[in-house]
């Protein structure tokens, strides 16, 4: 078994500029089975980009190993600092953060303290971004203090979203925020992660399924395919290319 | 459930929230200090003082499962060390018990913390079965260190005088039962400080998100090896701490104390579970529960109520009063599955509702009328709500 690490493919990004998350030649996968053979791709600061696959693509594997979660190998630079071996508080520190699949709430903390444990590693006042986050969703506010398992799926996912930018993220990873959620209410979400990448200027690397949706908002997206990626480029030009269109737009 | 009245809605933090907590703080100062002040007999301070080492084990025993979410049964293995610590250091080198307990607490640290390792790896059932493990071999080993435990036969003639500052007569056996319930209470007190403090803190919040989901927890960049490891080692510490006042209590360390099996490491268990998994107040209440409800099984035969043929009956059959103790669980399971203390806040909940504060920006008309919280009189626990809306 090589080192991917330095046997690594010169970076695939073809915007100019060094890029805040620059990911080549990943590899994770659980025990003895890989999942990711040897991913790359790059996020722009402040940009918005969409991972794309069906299911068992690998696109958790992927979120997970970013986050140091999972065993990966591969070289992971994040706005200059090798983060490859890093532990995932380390990471959380750096200024990535994660909305973890299936929301991950912590059903008997309340909502408050949810929020609080995204800012785990932050030592400075809190306040300030309590009161955003509540005035962002104001359906957390009035439930500031209830058990956050038993707020709605659609609540939980905004609380999973609030949770992750207590930690002031410059990179925010989202992983199928559309799951089990009503479309109405999947909508209304991916306006506010488009507000939030517009305003803040928070780079935002979704993966999802509802591949549709996920390409009106983002600016790049990528197509993982069992563990590799078989396509990328420009949303809109993707959206153009007629075999992802038919196999992941369903037109 | 058809409410005859509307329950009362008080606000968190206001007067009457504060009044009422009080109420509940006083409640339990009442019934736990009061018997310092009267004059029981030797035989009732020595239950007094078992049911607060007993409460204490189950404490440590909540802090890893019922905050932490990581099942030991092998506690009992913490509670034997605090013991033997405890014993040898008196017996073998003199020391005065009360310098025991810090050696006791940090020597179950640092086993607990290596216990806690494979905990990294292994998660419920395989994690259980490490702990069963060490609840198998603790008295294995104390009857091969012959050296230090005595082996077989243990370490007897532990005393502990009640110093002079207590104005305690060292010479009066009721004095010094006295002493040990003093010393009992004082550390359950202690203990209990310790875990509320713990778990009302960024750290706790921490345990709680690693027991609800440790993906999330790790993610969000909470350290889950380190808050396991530690977790278990302070919970370690603190049943060895129940164990050298256990000790004390029985005057001796024997292998063959059923506390020092694996009987004891499940008794602690079923404390815990009796009174409220994740409650603070809940080993407390569950010791006396268990303490009280065993002693009235046992004691049956002797009841002048029974009849007669019963009683006949009864004679030279003492697994009944066993029996009778596991109904009387399987019973409280049912009716109260989230142990006494859960049953108590859902009761509670029926006459009394704690509405939050409203938060500080949103108008308050904005307010969901019918928010439910925690009911939060004595026992102000943070975590614990299985019956939130």
């Amino acid at each position: 078994m090589t080192d991917a690490a330095e046997e690594v493919a010169p970076s695939a990004s073809s915007a100019a500029g060094p890029a805040l998350l620059e990911v080549s030649g990943l590899h994770a996968g659980y025990g003895p089975i890989e999942v990711l053979h040897g991913l790359d791709f790059t996020v722009q600061a402040g940009e918005m980009v969409v991972i794309l696959g069906a299911n068992g693509a690998g696109k958790t594997t992927t979120m997970l190993s970013l986050s140091g979660v999972l065993a990966r190998r591969g070289s992971l630079v994040f706005d200059g600092h090798d983060i490859s071996r890093a532990s995932p508080d380390a990471i959380v520190a750096h200024g990535i953060a994660q909305v973890p699949q299936g929301r991950g709430t912590f059903t008997d903390l309340t909502v408050e303290d949810n929020l609080l444990v995204g800012a785990y590693l932050r030592k400075d006042p809190l306040a300030d971004d309590l009161d955003r986050w509540y005035t962002t969703f104001p359906r957390l506010a009035e439930r500031r203090t209830q058990k956050a398992g038993s707020l709605s799926g659609g609540e939980q996912q905004m609380l999973a979203i609030a949770r992750a930018l207590m930690s002031r993220p410059r990179l925010l990873l989202c992983d199928e925020p559309s799951q089990g959620l009503a479309p109405i209410i999947v909508q209304e979400m991916f306006r506010i992660l488009q507000r939030l990448n517009e305003e803040d200027g928070t780079a935002v690397l979704l993966v999802e399924q509802n591949a549709n949706l996920a390409m009106d908002i983002a600016n790049r997206a990528y197509v993982l395919e069992t563990g590799s990626i078989v396509a990328s480029g420009d949303a809109a030009s993707l959206r153009d290319d007629d075999s992802v269109r038919k196999a992941y737009l369903g037109y | 459930m058809a409410a005859a009245f509307k329950p009362v809605r008080i606000q968190q933090g206001s007067p009457v929230h504060w009044a009422l907590r009080a109420v509940g703080v006083a409640a339990m100062a009442y019934l736990l200090v009061l018997p310092i002040f009267q004059d029981l007999k030797p035989n009732q301070y020595g239950e007094l003082a078992d049911i607060a080492i007993l409460a204490l084990a189950a404490l440590s025993l909540n802090l890893l499962i019922g905050f932490t979410g990581q099942i030991s049964i092998g506690h009992s293995a913490f509670f034997g060390v605090g013991a033997y610590t405890t014993a040898a250091l008196m017996d073998q080198r003199d020391w005065t018990a009360g310098w025991t307990f810090p050696v006791a607490a940090v020597l179950c640290f640092v086993v607990g913390v290596l216990v806690g390792i494979p905990a990294l790896r292994l998660t419920g059932v395989y994690l259980t079965l490490v702990t069963l493990a060490l609840a198998q071999i603790f008295p294995a080993l104390v009857r091969k260190a012959e050296g230090i435990t005595g082996g077989s036969f243990g370490i007897t003639g532990l005393a502990y005088d009640p110093p002079s500052w207590t104005g305690l007569d060292a010479s009066d056996r009721g004095d010094r039962t006295k002493w040990l319930y003093l010393l009992a209470l004082g550390l359950l007190a202690l203990g209990y400080v310790l875990v509320r403090n713990l778990v009302k803190s960024r750290v706790g919040r921490a345990m709680v998100s690693v027991r609800d989901n440790t993906t999330a927890a790790g993610v969000m960049g909470v350290n889950v090896a380190v808050t396991k490891t530690v977790v278990f080692g302070i919970s370690a510490a603190l049943a060895g701490v129940a164990g050298s006042v256990f000790a004390l209590r029985q005057t001796q360390a024997n292998p063959d104390t059923a506390n020092f099996t694996i009987l004891g490491a499940i008794l602690f268990l079923v404390i815990m579970v009796i009174g409220g998994t994740a409650s603070l107040l809940g080993p407390i209440v569950g010791a006396f529960v268990y303490y009280r409800v065993n002693q009235f099984t046992i004691d049956i035969p002797e009841k002048s109520w029974l009849p007669e043929w019963f009683r006949d009956f009864l004679v030279g059959r003492p697994n009944l009063a066993t029996i009778v103790f596991a109904a009387l669980l399987v019973v409280l399971m049912f009716v109260a599955p989230f142990g006494i203390v859960g049953l108590a806040k859902q009761t509670g909940r029926r006459f009394v509702h704690v509405v939050p504060k409203p938060p500080a920006l949103a108008p308050a008309e904005q307010l969901a009328p019918a928010v439910d919280a925690d009911i939060d009189d004595a026992d102000s626990d943070p975590v614990v709500n299985p019956f939130a809306t």
